[in-house]
């Protein structure tokens, strides 16, 4: 996804001449190319993510579209509040660029986890926030990022993600989750890196129990609109929302409350990263095993949701 | 603001008129503004980083043709465009909406480096607090904007040596801020701040032409000019009742008799 990112944005930057790409001292020749093609569109302006947050603001004002770049936690909580009152209250078109999504950073330890991001992020007007599954969501959602009006959050994984849409695939829309798969058991709403995992837990569960599930890469965390949820739950099928996130604020927190407001009685299921700390160290699939959300848990999650339901329908 | 402060009860006006003669200054001799075309392409801009001293701001504006002075009786009412803080996209002459502290420079210094990248040569001005200086943020600000010699990027201390619960000294006395902003590397010098004729004659063109981002430490009174809020902590919080303001207003009286302001606004705009 990182690298799709700086192809996507070295293209952006030749047509687009108010793009300018500012860093946090982050991305250690990641933007070298970026650099050498437009030396004054590149802002490093060191290890000060409040400020970069601000200089952004200003540049925008001025008629420029700053991305701004740093890993998820220093783009997003580090500088929240200038998030909140520079870009968002202001109102002013930006683009926040996180990489380390979820457990991305894992053997970093928690300060470099992307794990409350989505949570805080969504509690904050204004803001358009993308979390794209692989390499083509990328490359599809950022040329539309860049044309909003409004502040823009895209979080990234790290680097040789395997794909979920095929190469060439062109419908996608910001705003409109993308069904990977057709099924009719039970829905399966996920993001970012974590759609790999329950893409191929529900490729192997069809082939081996013959389950018929439905897969949605939810892209675009926010806003989240009534037109694009209700056609993808009115056949009442079972939800699941599976992230790689926290629950406070996050998709399956907010798709709950959205059901519930509206009476909308699917069986629902959440599955997320437990509220606490990982206190030892490990890569991104130890501690999605420690958390429960390996591919096999997710299978099993999945097995005994259906379970649940069946009975519920019998009982 | 001393009227608008006793009608609606509000607080700040300690902060607010510590400011008023720094702001008279800009708007009066130094800034390029026109109040016809409040978005032309080479005004010179202006953040108020310590949001809450805009009574001081909308007054000035109001004076200089940006507002209609009548709607600044609609300050703090239920529906206003004027709050006690900028509000954002009320008036094109309030460029940003502040409040929280420590937000302006990182601001200021985007927009100075936007010049940059556009090659227009207007200036930017950032007026703060003593106390905002406490922000870590304004020393991230003032790193980057020493780095990347933003000449064009000016800020004023409104230096009256009280913040929000105690003098300044007491919280922040371990270091002198004039050298922490010259050791920052910026172009440093302080000032009287409520002396309009001397503080005009900082603005030169040689002030202006030196290759570094700019402070000037205004030394000022929280409360200037009536004598029983004069640096008194008091009046961050209070607002004048109806003895408080007809005494205020009867001292400040016998100030605009003398003509002081007037004609000291013009020997700045000579210079």
């Amino acid at each position: 996804m990182r690298d799709a990112f700086f192809e996507t944005l070295e293209r952006l930057m030749g047509v687009n001449e108010k793009i300018i790409f500012i860093t946090a001292d982050l991305g250690f020749k990641l933007f070298d190319r970026i650099a050498a093609r437009h030396p004054d569109r590149v802002i490093n302006v060191g290890i000060r993510e409040a400020t970069m947050i601000g200089i952004a603001a200003g540049l925008s004002k001025e008629g420029f579209l700053p991305f701004v770049y740093s890993f998820v936690p220093f783009v997003t909580l580090r500088c929240a509040e200038q998030i909140r009152v520079d870009l968002c209250y202001n109102n002013l078109s930006a683009v926040l660029v996180g990489v380390g999504s979820g457990l991305a950073y894992g053997p970093n330890g928690p300060t470099h986890m992307g794990i409350e991001d989505v949570g805080v992020m969504s509690a904050l007007p204004n803001l358009t926030i993308l979390s794209p599954c692989d390499a083509v969501e990328v490359r599809m959602l950022l040329p539309q990022a860049v044309r909003l009006k409004t502040p823009v959050y895209v979080r990234l994984g790290r680097s040789g993600e395997p794909l979920c849409h095929h190469q060439h695939t062109r419908r996608l829309k910001i705003g409109c989750p993308s069904v990977l798969k057709e099924g009719t058991d039970v829905a399966v709403f996920t993001y970012g890196s974590m759609t790999y995992e329950v893409l191929t837990a529900a490729h192997e569960l069809e082939k081996e129990k013959g389950c018929s599930i439905r897969v949605v890469s939810w892209h675009t965390l926010k806003p989240l609109k009534e037109k694009v949820i209700l056609p993808l739950v009115q056949d009442g099928i079972p939800v699941m929302v599976v992230e790689e996130q926290m629950s406070g604020g996050s998709l399956g927190s907010r798709l709950a409350l959205f059901f519930e407001e509206r009476a909308i009685h699917n069986p629902f299921c959440h599955l997320h990263l437990r509220e606490e700390y990982p206190d030892v160290c490990g890569d991104r699939a130890y501690l999605l095993d420690l958390g429960q959300l390996s591919k096999t848990h997710i299978k099993r999650k999945i097995k005994k949701f259906l379970n649940h339901v069946r009975d519920g329908m019998n009982g | 603001m001393l009227t608008l402060a006793h009608q609606t009860k509000t607080p700040h006006i300690g902060p607010a008129l510590s400011c008023v003669d720094i702001l008279t200054v800009l708007y009066a001799g130094v800034m390029k503004t026109d109040c016809r075309r409040p978005l032309m392409a080479d005004r010179d801009r202006f953040i108020l980083s310590k949001g809450h001293g805009v009574l001081a701001l909308y007054t000035c504006l109001a004076h200089m043709g940006f507002l209609n002075p009548d709607i600044l009786f609609s300050y703090c009412k239920n529906g206003s465009p004027l709050a006690e803080h900028p509000l954002a996209h009320q008036f094109p002459c309030i460029e940003f909406a502040t409040g929280s502290l420590g937000h302006g420079l990182a601001v200021g210094a985007g927009v100075a480096m936007a010049s940059r990248l556009k090659k227009e040569r207007y200036k930017v001005f950032v007026l703060m607090g003593d106390g905002e200086c406490n922000e870590g943020s304004v020393w991230e600000a003032a790193g980057f904007a020493s780095t990347w010699k933003l000449d064009n990027l000016i800020v004023i201390v409104d230096h009256n040596k009280l913040q929000a619960t105690d003098r300044c000294e007491k919280l922040s006395g371990g270091y002198d801020l004039m050298q922490a902003w010259k050791s920052f590397g910026w172009e440093t010098c302080e000032v009287d701040g409520h002396d309009v004729a001397r503080m005009g004659k900082v603005y030169t063109r040689a002030f202006f032409n030196i290759k570094k981002p700019k402070v000037i430490i205004a030394h000022t009174v929280k409360g200037k000019g009536v004598s029983f809020m004069e640096n008194d902590l008091e009046w961050h919080y209070r607002w004048p009742d109806v003895g408080d303001l007809k005494k205020a207003l009867g001292e400040l009286k016998g100030i605009r008799r003398r003509g002081r302001i007037s004609s000291a606004i013009d020997s700045v705009k000579e210079t």
